[in-house]
Formats: C-alpha cells, sequence, structure tokens
C-alpha cells in the first residue's frame, strides 16, 4: 500500500500542470458538491427538533372571495382556543403574534426591541415548540400579562448580572418582567425570535373570527388519523381539515356571510370559498409560499434544481479527470508496456492507477475543504441562516465526504485503469490512438454537454441580474427615489398638522403626506359593491391617505383631472381609484360614480369616486396591479409620514426629522426607512438565487474549460507526431492553430446552438414568476457566448502555442 | 549549395548535456547524392534534421545558396524548408486519417497551390508511382513498401531541389527497399540533390559520395564509383 501511494504521488509530481489541474478540477467539483450537500442538509431539517413535530401544524386560510383567490399564513386569533371543542383531536394550541412596530426599552438602558424578532405568544408555546428554556417555568413563565422572556444574547446585554425576575422599563412607562431565560433561537426554525411576551399583555386589535393576523399552530393527539378516506372530500381537505371548517362555520358563519354579504350556500354555488388548511410546521421551510409568511422560506423545487445541478458538476469533473488521466497515461504507454513486459500483473498495475487517482482525490478534498471555508461563508446561503457553523456541519457530514471522495476518486480512476489495461503490450505500444474514453464521438459529446451546461447558467444568471436591475429601475408609477417613511407615528394624530408645518420650512423636504399604508407594506382589503349592480360583492385593496399623498408620491391622475383632491366631509365619502379598479368594477365614466363599502355590521357608506389615479405597483412586481380604493385618513388609523427630499437623504437628515418628531410628540418611537429599501425586500429570494447562480456559474465555466483543457491535451497528444509531420511539410503556425481549434470550436458552436432554446426556456420560466418583467435578449445570449467562447480561447491557447512552437523533430521523436 | 561550418549540436537535458554532432564541416553541392553512415546515435539523424533545417545547429554556421541560414526564425525556416527541401522517414511519417490522395498533395496544400493545379498534379505523382488504384486507401490499408512509395511521392510533388531521407529502406524487405533506392536514383539523375542516411554499405555504393560518421565527428569521406562514372 505504501509503495503504491509513494509511486502516486511521485508520478504525480512529475508532471506538475496535469497534477495541479487534475487536482484544481476535482477540488472545484468537489467543493460545489460539498457546499450544496451541507445547504440541502441545513433546509431540509429546519423545525424537526421540536417533540411530537411529526404532529405538529399550522393553519393557514385558503380563500376565494370576490372572484380573488388567496392563500394566507395568517389566522384569526379565535381559531386556537375557540376550535378546540369541535376537534378533540386537538391536544395544544399555541398563538403568536407579530406587532408591526419596534418596541423601545427604556431601562436598564435604552435599546430597542426589533419587531421582526419580538413574539408575542401564548403561555402554552413551551409545551408546543421544543425551544429550551434555560431559566424559568416552561409551563407559567407566559402565563401573566407583562412577563416577557428573554433569548440568552439579549439577556446578557440587558443584564449582565441575571436577568431573571428583573424588570424591563419600556415606552409609555410599561414594565414587563423576566419570567425566563430561553436560548437563542436555532437559525433552522421558521419561528425567528429574541424576546417573547405574553399574548395576554396586549389587547387584541380585533376579536372576530374573520380578521386574520396571528399565527395559529395545533399539536394533535398521538395516533390522530389525518386523512380520514371516510370523510367525504370537499375542496380535497382531509378529515381533520373538515373538522376545522365544520367548527369554524359553527362558531363563524354568521361573521363570515355578514362580512362577505351572502351565505354560505350562496358561496358554494357561485364556486367560492374560505377553508381552513393545516400545514406540518417541519414542511414550512421548505414547501410553504403564502401570504404574510412569518420568515423567508425556500422552495423545493429551486433545492432540487441546486442538488441536480451538483451532481452534474462533480460527475463532469470526474469525467474530465478520467480524460485528463487517459491523456496522461497515453503519455506513459510505453512505460505501461514495459512494465506488462516485464511481468506485471493486471491487477497490480490497476490497483496502481487506482491509488493515484483515490490520492488525488483526496489531495482534491483538503483543496476543496479550503474552497469551502473561503467561499461558503460569503454567499448569500449562510447570511440566510447566521447561526449555522460550516465546520460543525462539515464534521457531522464527514462520512459522507469521505465516501464520496473516495467514491470521485475510484469513479474517475477506474476507467483509465480498466481501459488501458485491457489491452496487450504489443497493442500499447503500436496504437496509441485508442487510449481514449469511447472515441472521438463521446468526447466531443462530453465537451458539448459541459459548454451548453455553462452557456445555460451563464444566459440564466444573466437573465436573472437583468431582471434585479430591471425591477430596481422600472417606473412603479411614482417616484420612489428621495422618499423617507418614518413607521409608526400612531398617536400623531391631530399633531401630524404641526409635524408636517415644521418639516415644510426645512429647504430640502418638498413634500409631507400621512397614511395608514405606503407601497410595499401590507394594505387591507374591503368588500364593496357597483353602485350600479349591487348584487356582486367585490373584494378591493384599500388605503388611506391625505390629499398631499399623491403629490409627495409623484402619481399621476388621469388626464383632465386635477392633481389634489379634497376630502370634504359629508355623509359620503370621496375616494380615488386607481385604473385597474375602474376596469375591475366595469365603469365607463369613472368620476362621479358610485360605490358602497360593506361595513361588518351589515351598514354600507356611499362612496363617490372623485379621482382615478394611474396605476402605481404598491406590491411587488411579481404581482400585477390590483384595484384599490384610496380613502381620505381617519386620524387615528395614520401609521406611516412619508416625507420627499429634493436631494438624496442624508444621515443628518434622518437626525433632524427624529428631533422634530420627538418635539411633537415625545412618546413615539422614531423608526424609518427608505421606499427603495422596502420596495427591494421584496427580491430578496430572487437576490439569493442570482448569488447562488453567480457561484454555479463560476463552477461551471471553470469545469467546462477543464473538460476542453484534457480534450485539447489528448487531441495534441495523439496528433503530436501528425503536427510534427505538418510542419515538416511546411505547415505554418496559422495553419495549425486552424487544424487544432476548428474541431473545438466546433463542438463549442454546436452547444451554443444547443443551448439557446435551453437557456431561453429556463429563463421564461423563472422570470414568468414576475408580472412584469424584461424580454428575453438574443443580444444578450450572443455575448454570454461570445464571452464562453472567449473563455475557451484563452483555455486552449496556450497549449496550442506550446505544442505548435515546439521543434519538429521533437514531434516526430515522440513516436 | 549546402555549406556547414563548424556545425555542432547538444541537447541539454536538466543535468545532462549530450553532443550530438561536433564540429562538422561539410559541403554538399547542386545534384549531388550524398550518403551519411555510421553507427546508431553518431548523429546521422541530428546532422540530416540540420541540414533540412527541421532544427537549429547549437553553434557554426550553416550557409545555404551562400546565405547564412543558421539563425534565422523558425517563421524562415518554415519557408525555406517547404520551397526546398522535402523528406523520406523510415517509419513514412504518414498522416493516417488522411488518404493515399490527401498525404501526397498536403505539402502543394501549404505551398499554396490552387486546387485546381493540386489537382492534376497528385494524379501525375500517382500514375508514376504506380499508386492511382490505391488513392483513396487510408495508410493502415497498405503494406509497408507501398507506405514508402506514397512518402517518396509525397516529397517529389513539392518538386524539391533536396530530398533528405533518413533510412528510407530501414523497415522494408529487399524488394521494396530496392524499388525506393531505384526511385530515389531516378530522381537525382532528374537533377534533384539527394542526402540519404543508410545503414546498408550496398545502397550507399550506389550515391556520389559517402561520408562516415562516428561519435559526432566526420572521420572520413569517400567517394564512389558511381560519382566516378560521372
Amino acid at each position: 500500500m505504501k509503495n503504491y501511494l509513494i509511486i502516486a504521488i511521485r508520478n504525480l509530481l512529475r508532471n506538475k500542470e496535469y497534477f495541479f489541474i487534475n487536482v484544481f478540477g476535482l477540488a472545484v467539483g468537489m467543493a460545489c458538491a460539498i457546499m450544496v450537500m451541507v445547504y440541502i442538509w441545513e433546509q431540509s431539517r429546519y423545525d424537526s427538533f421540536h417533540p411530537a413535530s411529526d404532529r405538529l401544524y399550522r393553519v393557514y386560510l385558503d380563500s376565494k372571495l370576490g372572484g380573488m383567490e388567496s392563500e394566507v399564513a395568517v389566522s384569526s386569533p379565535m381559531f386556537a382556543f375557540g376550535l378546540k371543542p369541535h376537534v378533540p383531536e386537538i391536544e395544544q394550541a399555541c398563538r403568536i403574534f407579530k406587532n408591526d412596530r419596534d418596541i423601545a426599552i427604556v431601562a436598564p438602558n435604552a435599546s430597542m426591541l426589533d419587531r421582526r424578532s419580538l413574539l408575542y405568544v401564548d403561555s402554552t408555546f413551551f409545551d408546543v415548540f421544543g425551544f429550551k428554556l434555560l431559566e424559568g417555568d416552561p409551563r407559567s413563565c407566559l402565563n401573566k400579562p407583562r412577563s416577557i422572556v428573554l433569548s440568552l444574547s439579549v439577556a446578557k446585554q440587558l443584564f449582565p448580572n441575571g436577568a431573571l425576575g428583573k424588570v424591563l422599563t419600556v415606552e409609555n412607562g410599561k414594565k414587563w418582567t423576566v419570567t425566563g431565560i430561553v436560548e437563542d433561537c436555532p437559525a433552522n426554525s421558521h419561528i425567528n425570535y429574541k424576546s417573547l411576551v405574553s399574548l395576554s399583555s396586549l389587547v387584541l386589535p380585533d376579536l372576530s373570527w374573520t380578521s386574520l393576523y396571528l399565527y395559529t399552530y395545533f399539536r394533535f393527539r398521538e395516533g390522530t388519523n389525518m386523512t380520514d378516506p371516510a370523510t367525504p372530500a370537499y375542496l380535497g381537505l382531509s378529515a381533520i381539515e373538515s373538522k376545522l371548517l365544520k367548527g369554524f362555520l359553527q362558531e363563524a358563519g354568521e361573521d363570515l356571510e355578514k362580512t362577505m354579504g351572502l351565505s354560505i350556500k350562496e358561496m358554494k354555488e357561485k364556486d367560492e370559498y374560505f377553508v381552513l388548511r393545516l400545514q406540518k410546521v417541519s414542511d414550512i421551510h421548505l414547501y410553504s409560499h403564502l401570504k404574510y409568511e412569518n420568515s423567508q422560506n425556500v422552495n423545493i423545487q429551486t433545492l432540487l434544481i441546486i442538488a441536480g445541478i451538483s451532481i452534474l458538476i462533480i460527475l463532469i469533473a470526474c469525467i474530465n479527470y478520467a480524460n485528463l488521466s487517459t491523456a496522461r497515461l497515453a503519455g506513459r504507454v510505453r512505460e505501461i508496456g514495459i512494465r506488462k513486459i516485464l511481468g506485471s500483473q493486471r491487477r497490480e498495475l490497476s490497483r496502481q492507477l487506482l491509488a493515484e487517482s483515490i490520492t488525488i482525490s483526496f489531495i482534491s478534498l483538503f483543496f476543496a475543504l479550503v474552497i469551502v471555508e473561503l467561499v461558503y461563508p460569503n454567499t448569500i446561503l449562510t447570511q440566510q441562516s447566521p447561526g449555522f457553523n460550516i465546520q460543525w456541519l462539515m464534521f457531522k457530514l464527514s462520512p459522507v465526504i469521505f465516501s464520496v471522495t473516495l467514491l470521485t476518486g475510484v469513479v474517475a480512476g477506474i476507467y483509465p485503469a480498466f481501459y488501458i489495461l485491457r489491452f496487450s503490450p504489443a497493442t500499447i505500444l503500436s496504437q496509441q490512438k485508442q487510449f481514449s474514453i469511447g472515441g472521438k464521438g463521446l468526447r466531443g459529446l462530453l465537451v458539448i454537454i459541459q459548454f451548453v451546461f455553462s452557456i445555460v447558467i451563464i444566459y440564466s444568471t444573466s437573465t436573472i441580474y437583468r431582471q434585479l436591475r430591471f425591477v430596481q429601475q422600472k417606473g412603479v408609477g411614482f417616484q420612489k427615489e428621495r422618499l423617507m417613511i418614518i413607521q409608526n407615528v400612531i398617536g400623531l394624530e391631530g399633531d401630524s398638522k404641526e409635524f408636517r408645518k415644521a418639516l415644510m420650512d426645512i429647504k430640502d423636504i418638498e413634500g409631507v403626506t400621512f397614511s395608514n399604508a405606503v407601497p410595499g407594506k401590507v394594505l387591507g382589503m374591503q368588500s364593496v359593491q357597483n353602485g350600479n349592480d349591487r348584487t356582486k360583492n367585490l373584494m378591493m385593496y384599500i388605503m388611506q391617505t391625505d390629499s398631499m399623498f399623491f403629490r409627495t408620491y409623484g402619481m399621476k391622475f388621469l388626464p383632465g383631472m386635477v392633481n389634489r383632491i379634497q376630502y370634504p366631509t359629508r355623509d359620503t365619502v370621496d375616494v380615488v381609484i386607481n385604473e385597474e379598479a375602474v376596469k375591475y368594477l366595469g365603469l365607463k365614466d369613472p368620476i362621479g360614480a358610485t360605490i358602497y363599502r360593506i361595513n361588518p355590521d351589515e351598514t354600507t357608506n356611499c362612496l363617490i369616486i372623485k379621482g382615478v389615479v394611474e396605476n402605481f405597483n404598491f406590491e411587488s412586481l411579481h404581482a400585477k396591479i390590483q384595484p384599490l380604493i384610496i380613502f381620505p385618513n381617519e386620524p387615528e388609523q395614520i401609521k406611516f409620514a412619508t416625507i420627499r427630499f429634493t436631494r438624496a437623504v442624508r444621515d443628518d437628515d434622518i437626525r433632524k426629522v427624529k428631533r422634530f418628531l420627538s418635539d411633537v410628540v415625545p412618546n413615539v418611537h422614531f423608526s424609518q426607512f427608505s421606499m427603495n429599501e422596502s420596495l427591494g425586500e421584496f427580491y430578496k429570494e430572487e437576490q439569493s438565487t442570482g448569488e447562488v447562480a453567480v457561484v454555479f456559474s463560476f463552477f461551471a465555466i471553470f469545469i467546462a474549460s477543464m473538460g476542453l483543457y484534457s480534450l485539447l491535451a489528448l487531441t495534441t497528444i495523439f496528433r503530436t507526431k501528425e503536427i510534427g509531420i505538418r510542419k515538416v511539410l511546411g505547415a505554418g503556425t496559422r495553419e495549425l492553430v486552424l487544424l487544432l481549434s476548428k474541431e473545438i470550436f466546433k463542438l463549442i458552436s454546436i452547444a451554443g446552438i444547443i443551448a439557446l432554446p435551453i437557456a431561453y426556456l429556463l429563463s421564461y420560466y423563472w422570470l414568468d414568476r414576475f408580472a412584469y418583467h424584461v424580454a428575453l435578449s438574443f443580444a444578450n445570449y450572443l455575448f454570454v457566448f461570445l464571452a464562453v467562447f472567449l473563455v475557451a480561447v484563452f483555455t486552449i491557447y496556450r497549449q496550442l502555442w506550446h505544442t505548435i512552437n515546439s521543434d519538429p523533430s521533437d514531434s516526430l521523436r515522440f513516436e | 549549395m549546402i555549406e556547414l561550418i563548424d556545425i555542432s549540436k547538444v541537447f541539454r537535458n536538466k543535468n545532462v548535456e549530450t553532443k550530438a554532432i561536433s564540429n562538422i564541416n561539410l559541403s554538399v553541392a547542386d545534384g549531388e547524392f550524398v550518403c551519411i553512415m555510421g553507427p546508431s546515435g553518431c548523429g546521422k539523424t541530428s546532422l540530416l534534421n540540420i541540414i533540412g533545417l527541421i532544427e537549429a545547429p547549437s553553434s557554426g554556421k550553416y550557409f545555404l545558396d551562400g546565405a547564412l541560414v543558421s539563425d534565422i526564425a523558425e517563421r524562415d525556416r518554415t519557408e525555406l524548408r517547404k520551397n526546398n527541401f522535402s523528406f523520406i522517414f523510415q517509419s513514412f511519417n504518414l498522416i493516417d486519417d488522411l488518404t493515399v490522395r490527401e498525404n501526397i498533395e498536403l505539402p502543394l496544400v501549404y505551398q499554396k497551390i490552387p486546387p485546381s493545379e493540386r489537382s492534376a498534379r497528385v494524379d501525375l505523382a500517382l500514375e508514376r508511382f504506380n499508386l492511382k488504384h490505391r488513392a483513396n486507401y487510408f495508410p493502415s490499408e497498405l503494406s509497408g513498401g507501398q507506405q514508402q512509395i506514397v512518402a517518396v511521392a509525397r516529397a517529389v510533388i513539392a518538386k524539391p531541389r533536396v530530398i533528405l531521407a533518413d533510412e528510407p529502406t530501414g523497415n522494408l524487405d529487399s524488394t521494396h527497399g530496392e524499388d525506393i533506392i531505384q526511385q530515389l536514383i531516378k530522381l537525382n539523375e532528374a537533377g534533384t540533390t539527394i542526402i540519404m542516411v543508410t545503414h546498408s554499405m550496398m545502397q550507399a555504393q550506389r550515391s556520389h559520395r559517402i561520408i562516415h560518421l562516428f561519435d559526432g565527428h566526420v572521420v572520413t569521406e569517400s567517394y564512389t564509383r558511381a560519382a566516378i562514372k560521372i
């Protein structure tokens, strides 16, 4: 064994260039496979640590109302305990509510509890979920109002000398008692907390069965039959889901009918529905893509594609290795022939060759781990789950990594080893031409596949980035630059005029407006009826603004309408609608037309349309613009203040505005963001897909270049003698370059033609998720193809140069 | 025509320096038939390669038609080579993927002869060497003798001034070997200068002059009866 290894290393070091290329090629393939392995392993184990995770479910709503289909992750606060009597299989329930504003801490030190990680939860939280409570009693710590459980890191930061029992003073002088310390939230959970407050501390905004704003989780009893085949299927609901729906309709049927203006029976007749569905908590991260998710989930299809690509990359790396090794073996043909003549056994020679490839494989593993260590922490993959420790994960996966490395060595080495050993010494010494994998045709095919793969992935990456640039630059129907949004201005109410006046005195501020929502932030929905046809209930998005809204946002009204709408106070309410709403309502002459708002108490308000604003994107560009009604502000509903600057917003502007706000309303906590930033959050998933695609593009083109290099290595080795003859006969450099590169460029051109429809199709499907997207660009395709072509030229140039410039007598001596 | 003054060739490996030929002085006149003899490793092939401008000498001066060519660039060497010299090797050195016709045609391609003229000249050569019926065969389908005839045809087609033959009969039986020698004598009679490396004294005796090499040096130089006949 030791002998094999020493000879293997000596052989490898003899030709350093091949050694380096072999090792690096395999290392890149392996690094890619390891990163994907680690990533998939991370992603597939989300929320599997909860006790009884196979019985733990989240409720979500699936509805079709007013012709609009919607699936939302949030549910009503009444579900958790109101449905329990109807469904005895429910063993435990828990609700999680996320407030939409940060909470300022006054004491022990001035800091803030971020709204994204501040959860209001039921006292059953530690019974239902598997998060470890380090201090405190899991059964009672969240029982009482004004109880807070801090995560270990927050506790250490706030109370270095022990937090349990201490009191936290928050805004408005409220005092919360620390009743527990919980471990820091594991990265592999869709629930993300830093502090947990008892839900009873909060006055919930609306206790109706049809208000959806918090997350409800159920743990079912052991042995619960989730899919009872005896239950008649309605909309594909499982047995338990049917029971939940039944209970819900018993409890909330009236509420629902009032809100919808339709009876359940009428809804069924109109093919409309409002049903409760369940999803396993451990499936949420990979499979759930509902509206109002509480964390960014991953698409299982993306994951499978990534896995497929990485398998392809390592396989191609193996094939390239085999090809390159065969090329190297061709240079050692004489040695092997002589060894065989001298009596070396077939088994010994194949062991020697396998030892070489396995050695290379393990040396490559070392470099692969170095690449992983350097690349992985810098990819978006880890930014999504910062708690993961790559070294620990690799250690945990080491048996798999070891096996894959061994397998790679065997797969890459077995072909050259056995192929060359099949021949008799005489054949070896006389017919070098046969030492190649499957002959010219198959080698050509492999190069084509690799280049198709590279072109497709690079083109797709460029499409992703073109689209991301497009979403940043596309007009969204308003001027999104130079806008500062202050959120949580609840409480400003009557003081808004004073605040506006103070701001408008600053010379760089050209507009201030107040509203209950802003583009990019969740808007509510409202059931309405067209004044001309009151038989149908229609669902439309709503928001409330003041009259300055349109000018501040730079929105335009349809021609002939004023850019400033007055909202007089009357029995009727004047509203503005968007162009899409005109179509949705089927209005020919919208100005002055009447629509009716249906209130939960069955009363209606008459709405008079005073203006039609041009369509603007208030959701992401994934969705088509929806019908929208804009109401005048109700002062107590104001949540956002938008300030338009004449130039880019600077840090001192933020400080100045903060000071003004605290002067006007001392108790309001200041929190601002820029409109561009807020809209950018819609494309986080695409951004991360783009980053993964860039990494893959790099790997793909690198490995394809390796393939090309090994093909050329083989070609030149087999044609060395021919090159010599041609040179002796008078061939110049140009003729030889053409001769050797013609075939390779032919293969790349074929790859270019095959890749075109695949790249187009893939990009088309990816872009399809956007309602507004860039067109597929042939010019861009040509550019990508040209770039790949140049990489190919660069790859073969050195080798060609070396071969062509060698003395012809060397080539002829090669024989 | 060819004049070598103090020509040496040294091959250098990492640690070893091998002198293949050392201070050789030699002149070959137009229309001469010269044979180079000597034991294996004495520098015959290296000398032939230097004369044929396949490799450059390490030192010394090489004049071709009075012009110094020992130090010229690879590109110029290629130009001079293709316009003056043709080669016949012991191992034929035909290109396996090309047919007999294409192999013979190759030097004309590199001389940029128009296709119609190329075709006519190849037809003539095939006729002259009795290879017409084998024109579309690949080298692997021919016997060694036939392959060497193709190599001779390829050497002749470019109408070179000098043919350099490196043991052209070394891999052939005596009948085929004699065929090749006959062809070379005919070419020489037609005015082509021939420089041939051989181990066979019988063949050498049919040339004009024999040069004996030993350990890279010219040890003797003698004229044959064939030369006296002229």
